[in-house]
């Protein structure tokens, strides 16, 4: 009851948050033309601004802060380690691989070019991460995977070192940009085809919700209790994995959602991964949304990245959290 | 985007760059100012130049010194200098290779600390520099004036700028009496950044018949939110294209940018881009606060023209040339 409660409380303020980003922003339009265009009136370029702009990046900021969200969540519990965020094991370092050679190749004109060189990396990372971790123990481990992750994370780095030393002028501040995190690139079919990709990874994490609190007992335990502990391991691994990279391919890097969303929900409302996983998505999405909205808004008619307010805005507001909790 | 942008490569420092006030009473009879605030001699006039910084490049050639240019970086691509080495790129050149050519003079871009670290590092090597930060109308005349003393020309540096600033008043009396065309001038697509008042480019667009939708905000290279751009409605959106030239158009030609524009989200929200008024323009001629701002004018304005004509089927539309 009290899980139905809060997923309630969350789902309402998820809508509150997106009402109020998409009536926000550097060019001012009343409630009451918001309204008639979302209900197939107005006209240019509010239209626009509100149907093409606003509103495909409210859910583009919904689903990316969502999936960061509840990465996080399953990250920390895969790895049982509270720093684990969704970016710990490489795939954003693999996304971001991606994303500069196609820039730095110039091929970065071609539409989605970006996009896709990012998911491919991201793919690799992940794929390279789950061998590297199943040749070096019997199973999947816990330390081992999360070595595997950031050897794999470093390589990746020292690349994309590589990558901007020989870059130009303009590869280079693109990819300094892309790295930041944007959600500028919103548009109708990005956020559709995120939603896409992401319904069976969120399907698939929902179903872990149990086995994962079991995971949280001790593995042996949860063994006896009979929870097939590699499959739900990888499984975990590949969902979350999978969710974090097509977010990264679409958006960049857009840090600290993922670490602080599940850390919040737990000082909030405990460690059931029942609650913890839904509250987590959500919350990310509330987060993202609201941070966005700040950086579209702050500094109008200019914008700033929004990876810059998340860490910006959600650090203070974590470290408040932390010592409140610690009371 | 590396080919998209490349002309404008080394402006765009300028968003990450303070200025290195220049002192305008350290300009003597025998000597004259850098952008690193240090004096130099106008004797001996400079024979041996290497210019990191593409607009000084051009006005080099404009004065008539390209034969003291003794190496090139790989944004120059004037003919006059295929022969030449180059040195790599502008803010990061081989300092091994400048050392070896023994330049007596290196023009550099004086880029928050990169300018300065650049320029002792090629002083322990003996090489002198000019920090030279190309941003506006007044840094093109200041510098014009001052290579022109440097190389011992200083008549020629007063005729080129001279020269250009008559071209951009030609330009400006040409389209005198026509409504000013609303325009935003794309330096980089996602995230959307422009170009803001007192930049040289914002000098180009005035003379040319259009008025910056962004002239009043701050900074000169800004980052603005898309809505923003859809918001204020511009009649055209204008794109420096690497390698494009500047054709001759007339009004029935199809910008190569059009389709491309319209499919990115975001831009394609922008009435200009979905009506397909957009401009495509040579990077190199429209990045470079040089000699051929006069040229970019006037190519500006011919481009307006053409759009505003209807189809003509007899296929002339291209700005008369030698106007």
């Amino acid at each position: 009851m009290a899980r139905l409660k809060v997923l309630s409380l969350l789902v309402v303020a998820a809508v509150a948050a997106a009402l109020l980003a998409v009536s926000a922003g550097s060019v001012s339009v009343p409630p009451g033309e918001i309204v008639e265009i979302l209900t197939g009136g107005g006209e240019d370029p509010h239209r626009a601004v509100i149907l093409q702009l606003r509103l495909p990046r409210v859910l583009l900021a919904l689903l990316v802060g969502g999936a960061l969200g509840v990465s996080g969540a399953v990250f920390q519990a895969l790895l049982r380690n509270p720093l684990a965020d969704p970016y710990i094991l490489g795939v954003s370092g693999g996304a971001a691989v991606g994303s500069v050679v196609v820039m730095v190749l110039g091929f970065g004109i071609f539409l989605g070019g970006v996009t896709v060189g990012a998911l491919v990396g991201a793919l690799f990372a992940v794929v390279l991460v789950l061998r590297l971790a199943l040749a070096a123990g019997r199973g999947l481990d816990a330390r081992i995977l999360l070595l595997a992750g950031v050897i794999a994370g470093a390589f990746f780095n020292a690349i994309i070192l590589l990558l901007l030393t020989i870059a130009d002028a303009q590869s280079f501040r693109s990819a300094v940009f892309w790295m930041m995190g944007s959600l500028s690139r919103a548009g109708s079919l990005q956020a559709g085809a995120l939603a896409l990709f992401l319904l069976p990874c969120l399907a698939l994490i929902g179903a872990l919700a149990r086995p994962l609190n079991l995971l949280a007992v001790g593995e042996e335990t949860a063994t006896y209790l009979g929870v097939p502990v590699e499959r739900v391991k990888q499984a975990g691994y590949l969902a979350a994995s999978l969710a974090v990279g097509a977010s990264v391919a679409v958006t960049g890097i857009i840090g600290f959602v993922g670490l602080i969303i599940p850390h919040t929900v737990r000082m909030l409302w405990g460690g059931d991964h029942r609650t913890l996983l839904p509250a987590s998505l959500l919350g990310g999405g509330i987060f993202l949304v609201l941070a966005d909205t700040l950086a579209r808004t702050i500094v109008a008619p200019r914008e700033l990245p929004t990876g810059v307010i998340t860490a910006l805005v959600g650090v203070p507001l974590f470290a408040v959290l932390l010592v409140r909790s610690a009371r | 985007m590396r080919l998209r942008f490349r002309g404008l490569a080394l402006v765009f420092f300028a968003a990450f760059s303070w200025h290195c006030a220049p002192d305008p009473q350290g300009r003597s009879e025998d000597a004259v100012a850098d952008d690193l605030g240090r004096l130099h001699d106008t004797a001996p006039p400079r024979s041996r130049i290497v210019s990191l910084v593409p607009a000084a490049t051009e006005i080099l050639i404009a004065l008539g010194a390209s034969d003291r240019i003794v190496a090139r970086t790989r944004y120059d691509e004037q003919p006059e200098l295929a022969s030449l080495p180059s040195v790599g790129g502008g803010t990061d050149p081989h300092i091994e290779l400048l050392a070896e050519l023994a330049p007596d003079l290196v023009i550099l871009w004086p880029a928050a600390g990169a300018g300065v670290s650049l320029r002792d590092r090629l002083a322990a090597v003996g090489v002198d520099s000019y920090g030279a930060e190309m941003q506006t109308m007044a840094d093109f005349r200041r510098h014009t004036g001052n290579l022109g003393r440097l190389v011992g020309m200083s008549e020629r540096g007063e005729r080129v700028v001279s020269v250009v600033e008559a071209q951009l008043a030609a330009a400006r009396a040409s389209w005198s009496g026509r409504d000013l065309v609303r325009v935003v001038y794309v330096v980089q697509e996602d995230p959307p950044m422009t170009v803001g008042p007192g930049t040289f480019l914002d000098s180009v667009l005035a003379a040319s018949g259009a008025e910056n939708v962004f002239r009043d905000i701050q900074g000169s290279w800004p980052l603005v939110s898309m809505e923003e751009v859809v918001g204020r409605d511009p009649s055209f959106v204008i794109v420096p294209v690497p390698g494009y030239g500047t054709p001759a158009v007339s009004s029935e030609y199809r910008d190569p940018s059009v389709d491309r524009l319209a499919e990115l989200p975001g831009w394609r929200a922008v009435r200009a881009v979905a009506s397909g008024r957009v401009i495509s323009v040579d990077a190199s001629l429209f990045g470079r606060p040089g000699p051929r701002m006069g040229v970019a004018a006037r190519y500006l304005s011919s481009r307006f023209l053409a759009a505003s004509r209807p189809a003509d089927p007899s296929g002339g539309g291209c700005f008369p040339a030698g106007t």
